[in-house]
């Protein structure tokens, strides 16, 4: 992939993601320092993503699409354990992004399953292209993955990782996805209660991912047909580590007027963590959801 | 199993427009302490027996003792061989009737070759280049083994032209090692010292014949703890920039830019030979591009290859910078081997123009040695230097030439010039 390729400013001799200096001249490589703080606003789909206070440089990434009441959205957090992880995810987002504008745009195309897979496959081949050095594999480029698609009448969301998505309407909030993480793991296997699993200093590592050393798995996916508006929020750790639980979270969103365009939600939201501490790199993409009949839409008579 | 730990000491600011970046490498090899030595080995001794080893009679006696000593420290197993040379080489153990290039240690060929070298005599001439095409017939050509060669002579290369002796170096270089030894003091220092260097070994002198055993069994103990054969110090620099100079500069200087093998544009490597358990220092010098204030740059990256195996790099940096309190800081590594290598010219140089008869430059010189065996705590080189000047003030490097000097005395200062005292760290430092 071309905007892969990178390239010494100095020299312009072609350079790899864990270079710091360029193996030509010696010149200092940019970091990729430059996602301190970036939005996207695509009317019904926005997202917000922010370096926090803590981290030196942003590893999430994420892309946003939405066009004629369909809308997708893609959240992806950088391994940071491995080589370049703010390449990984970069790569992941911008390579997705590309499917999904393309799935969009055209009328009635492929389920939403398929797009979804189609963007997670794009995402995976740009991470694994991710020029390094590194011999081994152990540290090779790797970042999450969540994507969604709303279509207009059906939401789907894949994840690979702990980046998560979380349906909220005017009941609640529900988590669409389930964390590939160790915490999750010994919850499901019955090894540990919830609250000794997440006390755990294990429990973020992360048991799956997209990068050349992944593991293989089944695709993880969830479909939900709406009955109502509501949004859909897909997030990193940096948002949810600070509301783990679904009632947490649902509690939180629900403190922002509902009125907000997707937009100032994933500000606010944003906001939110880097109030509490901002440990993380934190990334918000909201995207807005009207079904056609949707029966909640309109006040009911008499109530 | 060997390790290999290298440090990078160096002060990376440059002022604007600064093009010279100095950094101190400091390598150290730690062999693991309960195991063997995995590495096989053949060590040849070399001793003279030209005629002037009789004179004093006790010259010969003390090398026969002190080979017999250092045959006594050769680990079972490993394949040795005595050379006795004149104007030219006899090969003493194994001899010819077992048709052995080596002897394979064992009690019973020590024993053997103890007996006779016990009854080696004295005779002829000194034909080094000789003795050393000799030792280089007799070490076998399997890769990975570690071979040493321990020389010892009385005199000068008096039975060989030049030529000849260099061209027996270039046959024996990337062969095997050879440390050598001047006893007494009718050998020349440059002669030895050239030898030394080529083959990657080191030269002192032994004042005394008493010395000689004790020199020789170390020097074996030495030869018998290596644990790899061929490491090399790997430089790598980027396009711009120039390697100024890689020199050994503990536990001896030792220019190494003429060992140089450009492995490819950029990068180069600096054989070092056979290492155990010890820590050496080397001084690299890159010259690089002016670059802007704030900017940074990698200005080479150093690297040990043991046994043809890359280790991890460490780096030269370099940042440009308009805060003189930065840029104009030496660091201590750098300053103090700067300081070293001019308390070593300054001996050379010192001793050169005694002989020339410049006394004024002599004593210039030599007070200046002085001055700065005085500044880096050097007690042993001012003991030295005291037998060659009378020192009047050491801080400010004042002395007197001495009307009558020894010849041991200057051969003493002027052999172990090179010798450097490492630098002192800060406990935990």
């Amino acid at each position: 992939m071309s905007d892969l390729e990178l390239l010494c400013p100095s020299c312009g001799a072609a350079y790899l993601a864990d270079d710091e200096f360029c193996e030509s001249c010696g010149s200092r490589l940019p970091l990729h320092g430059d996602r301190d703080h970036a939005e996207a606003d695509a009317g019904t789909a926005a997202a917000v993503t922010d370096r926090g206070l803590v981290h030196t440089r942003n590893e999430d990434a994420f892309a946003v699409v939405a066009a004629a009441g369909r809308a997708a959205a893609v959240v992806c957090d950088g391994v940071s354990a491995s080589v370049a992880p703010h390449l990984a995810s970069k790569a992941a987002a911008d390579a997705a992004g590309a499917v999904l504008r393309d799935a969009i745009a055209r009328p009635q195309g492929e389920s939403g399953s398929e797009i979804c897979a189609a963007a997670l496959d794009a995402a995976r081949d740009a991470v694994a292209e991710v020029p390094t050095d590194s011999v081994d594999d152990m540290a090779a480029p790797a970042c999450t993955f969540v994507g969604t698609v709303w279509d207009g009448s059906e939401i789907t969301v894949m994840w690979i990782g702990d980046s998560r998505a979380y349906w909220v309407d005017n009941t609640g909030a529900v988590l669409l996805t389930t964390d590939n993480s160790w915490a999750q793991e010994q919850i499901d296997a019955g090894m540990l209660s919830e609250a000794a699993a997440v006390g755990d200093p294990r429990a973020h590592a992360i048991t799956r991912w997209i990068g050349r050393d992944a593991v293989d798995g089944d695709d993880q996916i969830a479909a939900l047909r709406p009955r109502r508006p509501g949004r859909l929020v897909l997030c990193s750790d940096g948002l949810w580590n600070y509301t783990p639980n679904v009632e947490d979270m649902a509690a939180l969103i629900a403190g922002q007027p509902s009125t907000l365009p997707p937009i100032e939600l994933a500000r606010a939201l944003t906001r939110a963590a880097l109030a509490v501490g901002g440990h993380d790199n934190v990334t918000v993409a909201v995207v807005d959801v009207v079904p056609d009949d949707a029966d909640i839409s309109k006040p009911k008579e008499g109530s | 199993m060997i390790t290999f730990d290298s440090h990078t000491f160096q002060n990376e600011y440059l002022p604007v427009g600064g093009t010279e970046m100095n950094a101190v490498v400091t390598v150290t090899a730690v062999v693991g302490a309960h195991e063997a030595p995995p590495v096989d080995a053949e060590v040849i001794v070399v001793i003279d027996v030209s005629g002037s080893m009789n004179y004093p009679r006790a010259k010969l006696n003390a090398a026969k003792a002190a080979t017999a000593e250092a045959i006594d420290c050769i680990r079972d197993g490993v394949r040795f061989g005595i050379i006795a040379g004149y104007e030219r080489a006899d090969v003493v153990f194994p001899t010819r009737a077992s048709r052995d290039r080596l002897a394979v240690a064992s009690n019973a060929t020590r024993a053997e070759a103890k007996k006779l070298v016990k009854k080696l005599s004295a005779d002829g001439g000194t034909a080094i280049g000789t003795w050393l095409r000799c030792a280089n017939e007799h070490f076998g050509i399997e890769p990975g083994v570690i071979r040493q060669a321990i020389l010892l002579t009385d005199g000068c290369n008096e039975s060989e032209q030049p030529e000849d002796l260099d061209a027996a170096i270039a046959d024996c270089e990337e062969r095997f090692q050879c440390d050598c030894r001047g006893v007494g003091s009718d050998w020349d220092v440059d002669e030895l010292r050239h030898i030394s260097s080529r083959l990657l070994g080191d030269v002192d002198i032994i004042p005394e014949p008493g010395e000689v055993a004790a020199e020789f069994r170390a020097m074996m103990q030495r030869a018998m703890a290596k644990a790899t054969t061929d490491v090399r110090l790997r430089v790598w620099t980027p396009v711009g920039a120039h390697l100024k100079f890689v020199k050994q500069v503990a536990p001896e200087l030792e220019d190494l830019s003429a060992r140089c093998v450009q492995v490819d544009d950029r990068t180069a490597d600096f054989p070092t030979g056979a290492w155990g358990s010890e820590t050496r220092d080397y001084h690299v010098c890159i010259t690089v591009p002016a670059h802007d204030p704030g900017d940074e740059m990698l200005a080479g990256r150093v690297s040990l290859v043991v046994d043809g195996e890359p280790g991890s790099p460490s780096r030269i940096r370099c940042e440009w910078t308009e805060d003189e309190a930065r840029s104009t800081r030496i660091n201590r590594e750098v300053a103090h081997y700067t300081g070293q290598v001019e308390l070593a010219d300054a001996v050379q140089e010192g001793l050169a123009a005694r002989k020339a008869g410049d006394l004024d430059t002599a004593t210039v010189r030599l007070g200046r040695a002085v001055q700065l065996a005085q500044a880096s705590g050097d007690e042993q080189r001012l003991r030295e230097l005291a037998r060659v000047v009378d020192i009047d003030d050491a801080t400010t490097g004042t002395v007197r030439l001495r009307p009558s000097v020894e010849k041991l005395d200057e051969m003493v200062l002027e052999t172990r010039s090179v010798k450097t005292m490492r630098v002192v760290r800060a406990p935990g430092a």
